[in-house]
């Protein structure tokens, strides 16, 4: 029997014995009642979803003219047409859109803070409906989004407006209508039966962003079991008052409720949203750092308003960091050249990774120890609408002729289409999306649907690319969000399998071929944060993109995986892992569609009214779609 | 009607039909009234709640009207003078009614722009008060 034979007997014996029950090993329960699902898959599926959606119940929707509802965003989710903005006098859409993949999963996050104004200011005759805000709101919407925006949710002291009356009954009382409404949307959509075709959450947006430095989340309830109105930031200004006070009004409130937060935007966070304290507060103590490694599972890294991940230049050399990236560190920068300013390292997530190594170091438990999702935030009620080539923008109706067609760009030069969250889970419920959410089992992805597995163990042996890879990564080790088990050879480097396959793309939305992975580590030399980012898979080069065209010439892979060992391990340095998946180059959205108006640069009469950004070149005409495995863990104590 | 009437009456037709442009939150074009009216409801809010949102707003909004204001009174001096030329000596009557009309007619055109004043499509003067 050779070495190699020998180094992986214990893992072949382990999934003899345990095969069939290690993924379901951290099993959850059900709690709701459903049918059982008919396809159940103990190593697990990977589910495509979106849980970052907004519809005319938000304020900066509405006042962007989005009718979509609800019920119209998970119509949308399962492939049907809705219509979007600008619609006529009759109130037909002069736009539609359609998606050529239904999702698997969506969860609407309305923004909880003006739920109720917006109520109020829409319908005649409610109290409130004719005060000078809701007028302002009404007739230059725009003008009532910064309103709202600028002077309720962007400050670091938030307060309702006067309309809403003492102790703010009236907008409280107003918003339980469109909170049911979002919560019998969530049902309606929800197939209970054991198809198990498509899986919604009640959930919302908590909009914190004080001095307009973005510190939204999205909180997600596990099933129907929720509070009586959400916790919004005017009531929490604060991320850990918001989780105290789900602890109050959901664990301890409502039978059965449990929910988890989404940060997300990191990237115009202003740099707070990675730091080691709170606004205005002393630094993190262990409780505070417990209840957000609790609360804060998953991190939205990548979405409409652009990529978190990292920046080159700011506190890391990687060439990959400068993927769909703003140029303001703070959402006010979008609105007020006074508040454009250069990101800083805890504007982005892998900082907060890194971070968080240190903070465990001090505190004992990891507050930053998060997985990976990606999602839109569409605010036309369009979830999962992220291909490149057909994007009609996610915030708003942008410049458009009489007869809808974009004149221009549809949407802001800096913005993409977003991305999605997938979901490692054994089958398409609540409950088993939920437990993946919670045990990080999950990736990002820039929009494509590729599928990314990866495991981290001890004594993965490079046949397993070409065997039973989920079956044999579980049974000797852990999925993608896991920490490392004890090794089964001290001080011997850990190994990781990673596997990526190709969107197989469809007629509409062809895919481009894969061209490398890569291995981001951080890790802590003493005091000291590292990283280093491995090619591990693939090659740089494999193929590009003639930007004039968008024909694609070279080409990559439709797989890859191979087993990875880490050259420099320091059996006593706390590390984290994840892995990077890049296609090769493919046009990005903006040069789609200039491409298609004939617009030329050197000729100022061939760029069209609101097309000012086709010429931006701050912006890349190409881009490489990509995605983001969650974070494995190695702890020396472990 | 005297010159300065018609200067009067030329420069409030250009407040109220004039495409201007401006900027807040992006770029558009509106009459400089509809600045001054913007700022109108703007006012008491600020008074009343407060906040860096109306500020700012009216900050840009009104700065932006008052510029307009001043730079279109100028433009009606010196227009009237121009036409005054052509009317040996008398208030050039004509020749301003001809210049107003013009103004209506550009104003009915969808001139006006902008993601305070229309979601989409540009409007005519009808859909921008």
């Amino acid at each position: 029997m050779s070495y190699r034979c020998l180094r992986i007997l214990p893992v072949w014996l382990a999934l003899v014995v345990l095969g069939p029950t290690v993924a379901s090993a951290a099993a959850w329960e059900r709690t709701e009642e459903r049918e059982a699902c008919s396809e159940h898959d103990v190593n697990r599926r990977p589910f495509f979803g979106d849980l970052h959606v907004h519809t005319a119940l938000s304020f900066d929707a509405a006042g962007q003219d989005t009718r979509n509802r609800p019920k119209d965003a998970y119509r949308f989710a399962r492939g049907e047409r809705v219509g979007l903005q600008p619609y006529d006098a009759s109130g037909k859409a002069l736009r539609s859109s359609q998606i050529d993949r239904p999702l698997d999963f969506v969860a609407v996050t309305d923004h909880a803070e003006f739920l109720g104004e917006v109520e109020i200011c829409q319908t005649p005759g409610l109290e409130g409906h004719d005060s000078l805000v809701c007028t302002i709101f009404r007739k230059w919407p725009r003008l009532g989004f910064i309103l709202f925006g600028g002077d309720v949710v962007g400050v670091n002291d938030p307060k309702r407006f006067t309309f809403c009356g003492e102790d703010a009954a009236l907008c409280l009382d107003a918003a339980r209508g469109p909170w049911n409404e979002i919560q019998q949307a969530a049902e309606a959509a929800y197939d209970r039966s054991s198809e198990c075709s498509f899986t919604t959450f009640v959930a919302y947006e908590w909009t914190g962003a004080p001095n307009t430095r973005n510190l939204h989340r999205n909180v997600v309830f596990r099933n129907a079991n929720v509070p009586d109105l959400p916790v919004s930031f005017v009531e929490a200004p604060h991320p850990s008052e918001m989780w105290r006070q789900l602890d109050e009004k959901c664990r301890n409130g409502v039978e059965g409720c449990e929910a988890l937060a989404i940060p997300h935007n990191s990237n115009i966070s202003g740099g707070l949203m990675f730091l080691d304290h709170e606004r205005d507060r002393p630094p993190f103590g262990p409780d505070y750092a417990a209840m957000r490694a609790e609360y804060e599972p998953i991190v939205e890294i990548m979405q409409h308003k652009g990529e978190s991940e990292c920046q080159t230049g700011i506190g890391t050399s990687d060439e990959q960091c400068g993927f769909e990236k703003l140029p303001y560190d703070r959402f006010g920068g979008r609105f007020d050249p006074r508040q454009v300013f250069t990101p800083t390292e805890t504007n982005f997530v892998r900082t907060g990774l890194s971070q968080g190594l240190a903070l465990e170091k001090k505190l004992g438990t990891n507050p930053f120890k998060f997985g990976l999702i990606g999602s839109t935030d569409t605010h036309l009620g369009t979830p999962g609408a992220v291909a490149e080539k057909t994007h009609q923008g996610h915030g708003g109706a942008g410049m458009v002729r009489a007869d809808g067609k974009a004149i221009g760009l549809p949407d802001n030069i800096e913005y993409n289409p977003g991305g999605l969250a997938v979901l490692w889970a054994e089958e398409n419920s609540r409950d088993a999306l939920f437990a993946a959410m919670r045990r990080r089992e999950a990736y990002a992805t820039s929009g494509p649907r590729m599928v990314v597995r990866f495991f981290g163990g001890w004594d993965y042996a490079p046949e397993i690319c070409g065997g039973d890879l989920p079956g044999i990564g579980y049974a000797g080790g852990v999925p993608m969000g896991g920490d490392l088990p004890a090794t089964t050879a001290p001080g011997g480097p850990p190994r990781f399998a990673v596997q990526a396959l190709r969107d197989p793309g469809t007629e509409v939305s062809p895919s481009a071929s894969l061209e490398r992975i890569q291995i981001v580590k951080g890790w802590l030399d003493g005091d000291e944060v590292k990283e280093e980012v491995y090619d591990v898979a693939g090659r740089a080069g494999a193929g590009g993109v003639d930007t004039s065209t968008c024909e694609l010439n070279g080409r990559g892979w439709d797989q890859l995986c191979t087993v990875w060992t880490d050259p420099d391990f320091d059996p006593d340095a706390p590390a984290y892992y994840y892995a990077r998946v890049l296609e090769v180059p493919t046009c990005r959205w903006s040069t789609y569609l200039c491409n298609a108006q004939g617009v030329d640069c050197d000729d100022p009469s061939t760029i069209p009214n609101s097309g000012e950004g086709c010429c931006d070149e701050r912006f890349p005409k190409s881009i490489q779609e990509r995605a983001w495995t969650s974070p494995i863990w190695y702890r020396p104590t472990a | 009607m005297t010159s300065i009437w018609l200067r009067r009456l030329l420069w409030a037709v250009l407040l109220l039909t004039l495409p201007v442009p401006f900027w807040f939150i992006s770029g558009g074009r509106a009459p400089t009234l509809v600045l001054f009216q913007i700022c109108a409801y703007l006012l008491p809010v600020w008074v009343s709640e407060g906040g860096p949102g109306a500020t700012l707003a009216l900050q840009a909004l009104g700065a932006q009207g008052l510029a307009w204001a001043a730079v279109l009174y100028v433009v009606s001096r010196v227009l009237v003078r121009l036409l005054g030329r052509f009317s040996e000596g008398r208030p050039p009557v004509a020749g301003v009614a001809v210049v107003v009309v013009a103004l209506f007619a550009i104003s009915l055109l969808p001139v006006y722009a902008g993601a305070i004043l229309a979601r989409g499509a540009p409007v005519n003067l009808l859909h921008v008060y």
